[in-house]
């Protein structure tokens, strides 16, 4: 009795998970040290002889380095990258000290609260690239241009111009494109009568985690995570060109989690972060450690060569890059990377992804040059700090630009005899400036800006810099890069609140649609948006600002989902008071922001995921339940079409 | 005890394998003895850096799970008497109350007993131990064990009301 009541009692005393695997790897390890055989003397001797006619070639080779040097930075990443691999087997060996590694610790808890995080908020998640909708704007950039078409309305807020950007609504001045969130649905309306043309493609298979689509031409590209718990991302390519029965084409298939996404041209970039299931890694099965792509051309794992592995990967993870065609649904490219990337910058020659190790406390940056759907390594770094999102990267004149948060951990440790206590832990934050070449090399960096704070927003603009940083007030600093071997910061106004995005508004302004916020405690207290005077980078002021008397909006979070148009000069986004939920339209008039409409949406729900967009004289509220049509001259409804 | 066994396969004894087959008797018998499970995590570690010195010597089943016994005991007797044991006092990290009927009250009854007490007694009906393999375990003599045994056993008797111990 006694014996068995004791035995029950110690069943829920063993050590966790977590413990187990750590001790585990370290017997391991300790086990094969232990069991290093002892070399025989003719193997000693036989390695002497290696050493030698090493030395001898090593020799004969760096005389012969000095005719080639002008190669050498070509051979470079290669160098930096350590393996270009060129097997499977190379990979192989690589992954397998994962198993081994502190890199674990963490790796799998974190990912599934990511997992959780999709659920809620579907496409909330991604890099700010994700999110949003806006207007052209002066990013006025390629798209059709039938001659057909209304050629005068409002594009997705693009950071780039030229590089499109994914989003839940798009048009072409005679259709519009939605794509539900809750509903999964994908619709396509006539703009012109609003008439509902099509929206009962469902699409079953990869309905799950449906993001964001893209429009060119004819085609329609949607963005997926597929079901919940895929551990593949799917696009799938429909043609439009019968806009009232939509035609499934392609499917396009690649390992790994969603993280950004561009279409230039006809050449969609897809990147995803393909988490490794380290403790199923068997060596035969070449699929539970290298990549899979599918599409028209290609169906299986990635060649060898196409792998690289970063020095020191900061989980293990890979960054997979494809490049789809899709109009013919065929892989042009792919590149994969050992170690992730949370933030993806696309120019139309280079793509930059950044992932942060937190160990280190540092952002591994690595550049893509792409062309016409080629894909090439070129170079990575480390650099200190964490970026924020998609606009903290920039690219001008062979030069890159970086925007980051340094975080610098002080710990104190007390020796207690067994082990080292860390007793406290303290976080010294700064901001700093970076710019490099384009081998990713340091040009020149300014540092220690605003200590204790982050950063809020970044903007670049040309030879400029704009990013605000917060904690009770808001330092708009301008930094200037025309020499980027020497940036200077030419100002720093503090406001109170903070901005989330800046926009650039025509000449000599920067709009800021951010918090309003206490300048004592840094408590918030509603939407705000304002509008600097840039036109003399030397003293940037605050020309005006509105502080709304609404708590939240969409566009705080996603630049995607503002409508900044200044050709009409209209601001609109989504906002939720206490009690409602409204889309509201700002007008910047002589020197004063004047709220020139703002309608109720119905429902508090409704206020989530809503873009505006502007065709002609028309403005177009898009939400999950309806689509309204308003003339921008007299703001009367003219139009509603419930879904 | 019988430590020889000519059918034995060395693989066993491979600190991998006794890993997963015995860290749960080990990290119990470590936290018996420290009454800490933080503790016992150090100690489970240690007892197999340790065990890997000599794992190659192992003969039998039996072997192996005595000698991890044994470790654990000197594993926890050197923790026990280090400066960080004795200088610091631990977080009263007691379990629940449970009620008298429920198995976690046994288990508490038994923490409560001192550490010499409490080791006999817990691979006396834990692990299944005589008093003489138990002797030869502690290195201690059999009457000692006896003695240990009997008086953890009045203790008991009065708190758990258990009349078959």
């Amino acid at each position: 009795m006694f014996e068995k009541r004791y035995k029950n009692s110690l069943e829920n005393i063993s050590a966790d998970k977590y413990i187990r695997n750590k001790v585990l790897s370290k017997i391991e390890s300790e086990t094969e040290k232990q069991n290093k055989p002892i070399k025989p003397i003719y193997k000693t001797a036989i390695a002497f002889a290696l050493c030698f006619v090493l030395v001898f070639t090593s020799v004969a080779t760096i005389s012969g380095i000095n005719l080639i040097k002008d190669n050498f930075a070509k051979t470079r990443v290669n160098n930096e990258l350590k393996n270009q691999t060129n097997s499977y087997e190379d990979v192989y060996s690589v992954i397998k000290e994962f198993k081994k590694s502190d890199l674990l610790d963490g790796i799998f808890p974190r990912k599934e609260s990511d997992m959780e995080l999709y659920v809620i908020e579907d496409y909330a998640t991604d890099d700010g690239a994700v999110n949003a909708g806006g207007t052209k704007g002066e990013n006025t950039s390629a798209s059709t241009t039938d001659s057909e078409l209304n050629n005068d309305y409002t594009n997705t807020n693009n950071q780039v111009s030229g590089v499109e950007e994914s989003d839940i609504v798009k048009t072409d001045g005679k259709y519009i494109y939605t794509l539900s969130a809750r509903n999964k649905e994908f619709r396509i309306i006539d703009a012109k009568n609003l008439k509902l043309l099509s929206n009962d493609f469902l699409l079953n298979d990869i309905i799950g985690l449906t993001n964001e689509m893209y429009l060119y031409d004819n085609y329609v590209v949607f963005l997926s995570n597929g079901q919940f718990g895929s551990r593949m991302t799917k696009s799938v390519v429909l043609d439009i060109s019968n806009r009232e029965k939509p035609k499934r084409l392609f499917d396009l298939e690649q390992s790994g989690m969603y993280v950004s996404s561009r279409l230039i041209g006809n050449k969609l970039y897809l990147i995803t972060n393909y988490n490794l299931d380290v403790f199923n890694i068997v060596k035969n099965d070449t699929s539970t450690y290298i990549p899979t792509v599918n599409c028209e051309n290609f169906s299986g794992q990635v060649e060898g060569d196409t792998i690289n592995i970063c020095p020191k990967p900061n989980s293990a993870e890979y960054t997979v890059v494809c490049g789809y065609n899709i109009t013919n649904g065929k892989l042009t490219d792919t590149k994969s990377l050992l170690g992730s990337s949370q933030n993806v910058y696309c120019s139309t020659k280079n793509i930059i992804t950044a992932g942060y190790n937190w160990e280190e406390e540092k952002t591994t940056v690595v550049r893509y040059s792409i062309s016409d759907g080629k894909i090439d390594l070129k170079a990575n770094e480390s650099i200190d700090g964490d970026l924020l999102n998609q606009f903290s990267i920039d690219e001008n004149d062979g030069y890159f630009r970086f925007v980051t948060t340094v975080d610098k951990q002080v710990k104190s440790y007390n020796d207690f005899g067994v082990g080292k206590e860390i007793v406290s832990v303290t976080t010294n934050r700064s901001n700093s400036l970076i710019i490099l070449d384009k081998n990713l090399k340091k040009v020149g960096e300014v540092k220690d800006l605003a200590p204790e704070e982050r950063v809020y927003s970044v903007r670049f603009m040309g030879d400029y810099a704009y990013f605000v940083t917060f904690r009770q007030t808001d330092p708009l600093f301008c930094v200037e890069l025309k020499d980027p071997k020497n940036p200077k910061v030419l100002s720093a106004l503090k406001i109170p609140g903070f901005s989330n995005f800046l926009f650039p508004y025509g000449d000599g302004k920067l709009l800021g649609i951010g918090m309003d916020a206490d300048e004592i405690t840094g408590r918030t207290r509603g939407v705000k948006i304002s509008m600097f005077d840039i036109s003399n980078p030397a003293d940037v002021k605050e020309a005006s600002k509105f502080i709304t008397k609404y708590n939240y909006s969409d566009a705080t979070s996603s630049h995607k989902a503002s409508l900044v148009d200044v050709k009409r000069n209209l601001i609109g986004f989504s906002a939720i008071s206490e009690d409602s939920g409204e889309y509201v339209l700002f007008k910047y008039e002589n020197g004063n922001f004047k709220n020139v409409f703002s309608v109720n949406l119905e429902t508090m729900d409704n206020a989530y995921f809503v873009r505006g967009i502007c065709i002609g004289n028309k403005l177009y509220i898009v939400t999950e339940e309806f689509i309204a049509e308003y003339d921008l001259e007299d703001f009367k409804l003219i139009n509603k079409l419930y879904f | 005890m019988n430590l020889k066994n000519r059918d034995f396969d060395i693989l066993e004894a491979l600190p991998e394998n006794a890993f997963l087959k015995y860290s749960d008797m080990i990290y119990r018998l470590a936290f018996i003895r420290t009454k800490s499970r933080a503790d016992a995590d150090d100690i489970l570690q240690e007892v197999f850096l340790r065990y890997i010195k000599v794992y190659k010597k192992m003969q039998s089943e039996e072997h192996i799970k005595a000698m991890l016994l044994r470790i654990t005991v000197n594993c926890s007797n050197s923790f026990n008497s280090s400066w960080y044991v004795k200088k610091t006092e631990p977080l009263n990290e007691n379990i629940a109350e449970y009620d008298m009927d429920s198995d976690g009250y046994v288990l508490n009854e038994v923490l409560k007993l001192p550490l010499k007490y409490r080791t006999v007694i817990h691979l006396h009906y834990y692990c299944g131990y005589s008093v003489e393999e138990i002797a030869k375990l502690n290195n201690m003599k059999p009457q000692t064990v006896k003695t240990h045994l009997f008086r953890a056993r009045e203790i008991l008797k009065n708190t758990i009301k258990a009349d078959d111990l």
